[in-house]
């Protein structure tokens, strides 16, 4: 390090040398209880992999015809899609299902057999869950994602045996609240709901889907960036947007069961029961704020401030309810 | 590598290799050890580059611990490295990755990120936006290089490793690793000069 250039020593001082925050004992230790079951999880999920990597390598014919049967195998996807069709949720077909509140969680898995859940178990997918009156309960997966799934909820964990026998997750009734870290570019989350499918990378949201005889969809993004696949298009969300909701979000006090122990519950966007679509914004003015938004910050980038000013003051003064008001607010500061 | 611990890991309870063993094999005793060994080794790595703290930093703890157990259970120990290097090397990776993801994320909704300040060691408000600033601009430079680059960069230069573990921790020959290491640095400072530049 001492023969590094002055430079390079200047710039990478700050970073090598500068004083950084550590946990204290008890930080530690909270966080290795948060941490330390998805860590198990991860665990746990390994010779599952290894055999299928066994699997896969034995299984390797010759390149050609495995290109040619990919090349087939993309082709019947991109013909064949379905919209609504969730991609991976994990890696494996295992997920970790734990009860949150004082009640049972019932599973029923392929077989049609009904499982009461006391305690956090692990279980293989395809399966459904199915949560009672007044708890909730947390779906964890391999890879990192956290559901928590609100009472009187059905969520199906399914494997599809178009995508690798990977399972995916279908809001059949009820609502979700999902943390998903970052999951690389090449791997996605999502819900497939009767009306939509909400798509992310790393983010935290919720998802709420209406009773069978008006089953829309509702979804209100707390942080990141979800991308919400509907039968008229797409909409992407920010942090603070919602799509399909009732306005303005209303509380939680219906609820009987209080939330998870959890202290990121705390952050993430209450969604009670009971919101109407009826009253839903409509999508087209979403759309348009959306557009306002991100013409305004793309002429904010091009040092276009004039021309962003004006979009940000548009946005404001034709959508004052709008959830992204607080962005247009912040981008106007910015840009005076 | 690191310097004097403030507080000692865990002492665990099995060797490093009976660890990656008991992995492989998913119990949870190699979960938990694993767990116990190697996390002071990966929160250090990811605050020393990233500086923050908070609900990401633990989502990228969570990630950085699937991460080391993939690594781990498809790769072997051994050579030139223990447990704690490898563990540091990819939590350097997951942070990098982190500063990537950062640097995208900016360009969307120009969301300026929680840096832990280093409050705790700078009394003059000027000096925490400076020392606040200097961090952010290695960062934001770290963010847009070429991944090789910045983790040979990173490896070496900001997390202390040498060229043997470099080569071992990221699968390339000493020379290849060596190779990577000048140009990035060459990257690294072309990037400082063009953003001092049009700043």
């Amino acid at each position: 390090m001492s023969q590094l250039d002055p430079e390079l020593e200047d710039l990478l001082g700050p970073l090598r040398d500068g004083p950084i925050a550590l946990s204290s004992a008890e930080q530690s230790l909270a966080l290795r209880d948060r941490l330390l079951p998805a860590v198990r999880a991860a665990a746990a999920a390994v010779p599952l992999r290894l055999r299928r990597a066994r699997a896969l390598r034995r299984g390797a014919i010759a390149g050609s015809i495995c290109a040619a049967a990919a090349a087939a195998a993309a082709l019947v996807l991109v013909f064949d899609l379905d919209l609504f069709r969730s991609p991976p949720l994990a890696e494996t077909e295992s997920v970790e299902v734990e009860p949150l509140g004082r009640e049972s969680v019932t599973w029923i898995d392929a077989a049609g057999t009904r499982r009461e859940l006391a305690g956090a178990a692990a279980l293989a997918t395809p399966g459904e869950i199915v949560n009672p009156e007044t708890s909730w309960s947390r779906l964890s997966t391999s890879n990192g994602v956290r559901v928590e799934v609100a009472p009187r909820t059905r969520l199906r964990v399914s494997a599809d045996a178009r995508r690798s026998r990977q399972p995916e997750l279908r809001l059949v009734l009820g609502e979700v609240h999902c943390r998903v870290p970052a999951l690389g570019q090449r791997e996605q989350f999502s819900i497939a709901t009767p009306d939509a499918q909400v798509i992310v990378h790393g983010t935290v949201f919720s998802v709420k889907v209406g009773a069978p005889d008006d089953p829309r969809t509702c979804v209100r993004v707390e942080e990141g960036l979800v991308e919400v696949r509907h039968r008229d298009g797409s909409i992407r969300l920010g942090p603070g947007a919602q799509w399909g909701c009732a306005q303005p979000a209303p509380s939680r006090a219906a609820i009987d069961e209080p939330r998870p122990r959890d202290r990121r519950s705390a952050r993430r966007t209450p969604v009670a029961a009971g919101s109407r679509p009826s009253e839903d914004i409509p999508d087209g003015t979403l759309e348009h704020e959306n557009r306002l938004l991100a013409a305004a910050l793309a002429a904010e980038r091009a040092r276009d401030l004039e021309r962003a000013r004006e979009l940000f003051s548009e946005l404001l003064a034709s959508h004052p309810d709008s959830p992204l008001v607080p962005e247009a607010r912040a981008g106007l500061q910015r840009t005076r | 590598m690191f310097p004097a611990a403030d507080r000692a890991p865990a002492r665990p309870k099995h060797t490093d290799p009976e660890i990656v063993a008991g992995l492989t094999r998913g119990e949870g005793w190699a979960a938990a050890d694993l767990y116990d060994r190697i996390q002071p080794y990966v929160e250090r790595t990811l605050r020393r580059v990233l500086r923050y703290s908070g609900a990401e930093y633990e989502d990228l703890m969570q990630s950085s611990f699937e991460r080391i157990i993939r690594v781990l259970t498809e790769r072997s120990l051994g050579g030139a490295c223990d447990l704690p290097t490898w563990s540091s090397a990819v939590a350097a990776h997951v942070a990098l990755d982190a500063l990537r993801r950062r640097v995208r994320e900016r360009k969307l909704f120009r969301q300026e990120p929680m840096i832990e300040s280093l409050r705790a060691n700078e009394t003059s408000p000027e000096r925490t936006v400076e020392a606040r600033m200097d961090v952010d601009r290695v960062q934001r430079i770290f963010g847009r290089m070429k991944l090789k680059h910045a983790e040979a960069v990173l490896l070496h230069d900001v997390l202390g490793h040498d060229l043997a573990e470099v080569s071992e921790l990221t699968g390339v020959t000493v020379a290849a690793a060596q190779s990577r290491l000048v140009r990035g640095r060459k990257e690294l400072l072309r990037r400082a000069h063009r953003e001092r530049r049009s700043s």
